[in-house]
C-alpha cells in the first residue's frame, strides 16, 4: 500500500479544455499535456491532498500540475522549461525580408502586397538604400541572419540582390553570424548567371505552386498572357540541376478552387521532388481582400479540407513515403518536445519585429511582411522607421515595436489567457488590426483564432487517438526523417 | 418548458439570462458572454438581488434555434469560466513567480537560487 505523508496538495497553474469524447485535456504552463477522465478532472480540482489523487498523483506531479508541501522545486523545475521553451526570445531579429521591388511579373488575384506592373521601376529599391538596409540588418544582435529577397518578384531587380548579398557577407567578414540568403521567386524567369551566383553563395529559393497547371495558372497569372506553370516547372527543374534538389522549398496558398482538391495538390508536390507542404490559407491583404468573393471560403471549409488533407499525408507516410505538413510540424515539435520553436507569425509575443522585420523598396522598415502589405493599401499604422534617416535603436527600440510586444503575448490577451492551446499558439497582432481595426484583435470573430483551434482540435484528435503508428509519423516528421514499418511499400 | 426557465425571450430575437453574483464573479461572466460577440450584441446591467442580467440581441442572420442554443451554452460557458477563474486564483500566484524567475538575467537566477 502506498503511504503518503500528509501533506497538503498544491495546484500548479495549468489550462485545460474539454474534448468531445476523450475528457478533459489538461495543458501546463510548458505544453506538456494529459487527457484525464470528467471523474479525474472533478478529483483533481477538489482534491486538498495528495491521497485523495490516488494512482493520479504521480504522473501529474511528474507533469507539475501539483505538488505537496514545498512547491520551489516545480517551479524552478517549470520556469526552467518555460525559459527553454521561449528561447526564441532570446536572439532578438533573426529574418530581415527585403523588397528588392514591388513590381511583378505576375498579377496574382491573391496577391497580399498588390504588386505592380514590371515598368514601373520606381518601385525598385535603389542601391543607397540597399546598403543603409544592409547596414542596419547587420546591426541586429541575433547569432543568426538570415536575409529574405521578397518582391513584387525580386529577381527583376537581380543586380541589388547581388549588392545586398556582397555586402552582407563582406561586414559579416568581421563579425561571424550565421548568416544566409533565400530569394522568395516566382520562377517566371531564370538566368544562368543568377543561378551559379546563388551557388557560389548558397542561396536558395523559396518559391509557390498552387497544384496541377489548371490550378497554378488559375490565379498565379503572368502579365504576359502565358502559362506561369509551364516557366515555373521549367526553372524549377533549371534551379534544381544547379543548385542541388534541395534547393527551392515551394509554398501553396489555398484558395476555394483548390481547397477541395489538395490531395491532388499534395500528389502533385510530390510528382515535382517536393517532401513537405504547408496548408496555407488566404490571408486578408492586398489582392486577397478585394477578391474575397471569388477566391475566398469559410474557416470552416478550410479545416474540413485540412483535415482530410492532413489523413491523406499521414496515409502516404503509413506506405513509407516520407512527406510532411509543415505548419502541424510545427505544432507537433510545441506539443511533444521541450523545444524552443519560434515562427513570426505564431509566437507570443508576437514574432513581428522581434524576430522578424521588413524593409520596403523604399527604405521603410515593419515588423511583418503584413505591416507592409496594410501600407500598400494606404495605411502606414505599423511603420517602424526608414532606413535612409533613422538609426537601428530608433527603428527597433521605438514605440511600434513595443506596442506590438506589449499587445501579442497570449498570456494576457481575453480568452487566450484561459485557452489549453495557449503555450503551442501565438499572437498576430497586424492580422489582428486587418482583421478588426484593434491590434488586440476580438476572438470570437477572429479567423486566426478559429482556424487555428480547428487545426490544434485535429492534431490533438490524432494524438488522444494514440495510434502507435501514426504517432511514428509524427515523430518523423519532427526528427525530419523517414519512417520504416512493416507494411512500407518502399522497403 | 425547461428553456423558459433559463432564458427569458422579451420580443423576438431579444433574451436575457440572469447569473447570481453570489455563485458567479463578473469576470467570468464578461469572459463568457464575450464569445458571443461575433453573432450577438451583448448587453450587461446589475440586475435585483446581487445578480447581473446578459441581455443577447442576435445580429443578422441568426435563427431563434441557433439564438437559443448560443445562449444556453452561455449558461454553460459562465461555469466552466468561473471554474478557471477559481484556478486562476489558486495558481495565479505561482503562475506570476514561474513567469518572473523564467525571465530573470541569468545572473539574477544564480542568486535566487
Amino acid at each position: 500500500m502506498t503511504v503518503y505523508e500528509k501533506k497538503t496538495l498544491s495546484l500548479l497553474p495549468f489550462q485545460y479544455k474539454k474534448m468531445d469524447d476523450s475528457g478533459v485535456l489538461l495543458v501546463n504552463l510548458c505544453g506538456e499535456f494529459r487527457i484525464l477522465t470528467a471523474d479525474e478532472f472533478s478529483k483533481l480540482i477538489n482534491a486538498k491532498y495528495p491521497e485523495e489523487l490516488g494512482e493520479l498523483y504521480y504522473p501529474l506531479k511528474g507533469m507539475h500540475i501539483v505538488a505537496d508541501g514545498d512547491v520551489d522545486l516545480a517551479v524552478e523545475l517549470l520556469s526552467v522549461k518555460l525559459r527553454s521553451k521561449k528561447a526564441y526570445l532570446k536572439s532578438f531579429t533573426s529574418l530581415h525580408m527585403v523588397v528588392a521591388t514591388a513590381r511583378c511579373n505576375c498579377i496574382c488575384d491573391y496577391c497580399q502586397a498588390s504588386s505592380s506592373d514590371t515598368t514601373a521601376h520606381g518601385m525598385d529599391m535603389t542601391p543607397e538604400i540597399a546598403e543603409k538596409t544592409v547596414d542596419i540588418i547587420m546591426q541586429s544582435p541575433s547569432p543568426g541572419i538570415k536575409i529574405e529577397f521578397q518582391g513584387g518578384e525580386p529577381t527583376l531587380n537581380w543586380p541589388i540582390i547581388e549588392l545586398i548579398v556582397k555586402r552582407a557577407e563582406e561586414i559579416n567578414k568581421t563579425l561571424g553570424k550565421d548568416l544566409s540568403f533565400v530569394i522568395c521567386s516566382n520562377l517566371m524567369h531564370a538566368e544562368e548567371k543568377w543561378a551559379y551566383f546563388c551557388k557560389e553563395h548558397k542561396i536558395s529559393f523559396s518559391t509557390s505552386l498552387d497544384g496541377p497547371k489548371d490550378c497554378h495558372d488559375l490565379h498565379r497569372i503572368s502579365r504576359d498572357g502565358k502559362s506561369s506553370y509551364d516557366r515555373f516547372i521549367k526553372n524549377l527543374e533549371f534551379y534544381r540541376s544547379i543548385l542541388g534538389p534541395g534547393a527551392c522549398c515551394a509554398l501553396l496558398t489555398i484558395t476555394k478552387d483548390n481547397l477541395n482538391r489538395l490531395p491532388e495538390v499534395i500528389d502533385h508536390y510530390r510528382e515535382h521532388g517536393f517532401r513537405k507542404i504547408f496548408l496555407r490559407s488566404l490571408s486578408p491583404y492586398g489582392f486577397a481582400v478585394k477578391n474575397n468573393d471569388a477566391i475566398g471560403y469559410d474557416v470552416g471549409d478550410f479545416i474540413k479540407a485540412y483535415r482530410e488533407a492532413l489523413d491523406y499525408i499521414i496515409s502516404l507516410n503509413l506506405k513509407g513515403i516520407y512527406f510532411a505538413e509543415l505548419y502541424t510540424e510545427l505544432l507537433l515539435m510545441r506539443i511533444l518536445t521541450p523545444f524552443s520553436t519560434g515562427f513570426v507569425d505564431l509566437q507570443s509575443p508576437s514574432g513581428a519585429g522581434i524576430s522578424g522585420a521588413v524593409y520596403d523598396f523604399n527604405g521603410e522598415v515593419y515588423p511583418a511582411d503584413e505591416g507592409r502589405m496594410l501600407a500598400r493599401m494606404g495605411n502606414k499604422r505599423f511603420l517602424m522607421g526608414n532606413v535612409l534617416q533613422d538609426s537601428y535603436d530608433k527603428i527597433f527600440n521605438g514605440e511600434v515595436i513595443r506596442e506590438l510586444v506589449r499587445n501579442s503575448c497570449v498570456e494576457n490577451l481575453s480568452l487566450c489567457a484561459h485557452c489549453a492551446y495557449q503555450a503551442y499558439c501565438g499572437a498576430d497582432p497586424v492580422r489582428y488590426y486587418a482583421e478588426s481595426g484593434d491590434i488586440r484583435g476580438r476572438r470570437p470573430a477572429s479567423e486566426f483564432c478559429r482556424k487555428n483551434m480547428g487545426v490544434m482540435d485535429y492534431i490533438f484528435e490524432k494524438l488522444l487517438e494514440n495510434n502507435e503508428e501514426v504517432i511514428k509519423v509524427f515523430w518523423s516528421w519532427i526528427h525530419q526523417e523517414d519512417i520504416r514499418c512493416d507494411n512500407c511499400e518502399s522497403n | 418548458m425547461q428553456q423558459k426557465e433559463l432564458i427569458e425571450e422579451l420580443s423576438p430575437g431579444l433574451y436575457r439570462v440572469v447569473f447570481s453574483l453570489d455563485i458567479y464573479s463578473q469576470e467570468a461572466l464578461l469572459s463568457a458572454s464575450q464569445r458571443l460577440n461575433d453573432r450577438f450584441v451583448v448587453k450587461i446591467d446589475p440586475w435585483e438581488n446581487n445578480s447581473l442580467s446578459v441581455m443577447l440581441q442576435g445580429k443578422d442572420g441568426i435563427s431563434a434555434d441557433d439564438a437559443k442554443n448560443a445562449i444556453l451554452g452561455l449558461i454553460n460557458d459562465a461555469l466552466e469560466d468561473q471554474v478557471r477563474m477559481n484556478l486562476m486564483e489558486r495558481t495565479g500566484n505561482l503562475r506570476e513567480i514561474i513567469y518572473r524567475h523564467a525571465f530573470l538575467p541569468l545572473e539574477e537566477r544564480k542568486k535566487n537560487i
